[in-house]
């Protein structure tokens, strides 16, 4: 199966709303890796977010492409310091490929967790609306593919 | 600084393995490569390659993208020890002394043990799992000693799984 681990796109500061909803440039960037998914041809089983606002409409832009645009729904245990075992559970007796929408620095910690066992085992440079794409093989994870909005057209 | 770790593209079966040209899909695939890098405004100073000839071929075409000189091939230089079974603790020495973003075109399994020792200070920890044509950003953590992984692209992600002729998996 695949894992798929999404840092929430770009949001706007407490400051600015309470709530804290995607930029325009937040949104303007997971619609282009929405895009980007699409021509990759990436379909998931399931989508989950983190809860907060900011995950929530960057995994319903993504699931426009990846995932027919079925409504993704919250999952508890992926707060941006939360324990990283709800989501390696879950991870491992998911039906299908698995996108995860969170937040740093749960994310890097969930992915060198996977590829080295420790936390802090490896650095992956997530920033906002990058997703990473996880392989399960026969002796454990492996990183398939990382991109990072720069690194993707505009739509 | 940022080193782009590379893979050379599929290549054809040959009785010489040095020699072994890059196959159709494999030229197409990394010239589909170049292209996307080129349009993300990735340019390199060098593009070093292993003596093997599909590692070359690799090279000369990401080069031609993006270390755009005013003689074609400037950027290119051949490179000893990172063939298949070149040594990678050297090879993570010798780019200690590098200081300018250089793409660096080999195979597997050297690659993925490369990008391995880098990011976690274990080659053998098999964090990657390197495909033909595929190519690994890593850049100079400013926090420690190690190298992180600012993007990964494969063949498949950056042209979509096409229909084309199935071509074995190799080296």
């Amino acid at each position: 199966m695949r894992l798929y681990l999404v840092q929430h796109a770009d949001a706007v500061s407490k400051d600015t709303h309470p709530l804290r909803p995607l930029s325009e440039q937040g949104l303007k960037d997971a619609i282009n890796m929405a895009a980007f998914l699409h021509g990759a041809a990436v379909m998931v089983g399931q989508i989950v977010h983190s809860g907060k606002l900011r995950a929530e409409e960057t995994a319903n832009v993504l699931s426009k492409t990846v995932w027919l645009g079925q409504t993704p729904e919250a999952l508890d245990g992926l707060g941006p310091n939360d324990p990283t075992d709800h989501l390696m559970n879950t991870a491992l007796t998911a039906g299908g490929d698995l996108m995860v929408v969170g937040h740093m620095p749960f994310m890097g910690r969930t992915a060198a967790r996977c590829l080295t066992g420790a936390e802090d085992g490896a650095t992956v440079a997530f920033e906002p609306g990058a997703v990473l794409c996880l392989e399960r093989l026969e002796d454990g994870w492996a990183l398939e593919w990382f991109v990072r909005p720069s690194m993707v057209a505009d739509v | 600084m940022r080193l782009y770790l590379v893979r050379h593209g599929k290549a054809e079966l040959g009785p010489l393995d040095a020699d072994r040209r890059l196959s159709e899909r494999g030229r197409v695939d990394v010239e589909a490569m170049a292209q996307h890098l080129a349009d993300q405004d990735i340019r390199v100073a060098r593009v070093v390659h292993s003596g093997l000839a599909r590692a070359r071929e690799t090279a000369e075409i990401l080069a031609s993208q993006l270390a755009p000189g005013p003689t074609p091939g400037q950027a290119l230089e051949q490179m000893a020890g990172i063939e298949p079974w070149g040594d990678v603790k050297a090879f993570a020495k010798a780019i200690k002394r590098w200081d300018t973003d250089t793409m660096v075109c080999g195979h597997e399994p050297f690659m993925g043990e490369a990008a391995s020792l880098l990011m976690c200070g274990d080659a053998h920890a098999g964090l990657v799992a390197v495909k033909t044509g595929t190519v690994m950003a890593l850049e100079r953590a400013h926090y420690s000693s190690g190298w992180h992984l600012r993007w990964m692209l494969t063949p498949r992600v950056v042209r979509g799984p096409k229909a084309e002729p199935k071509e074995e998996d190799e080296a």
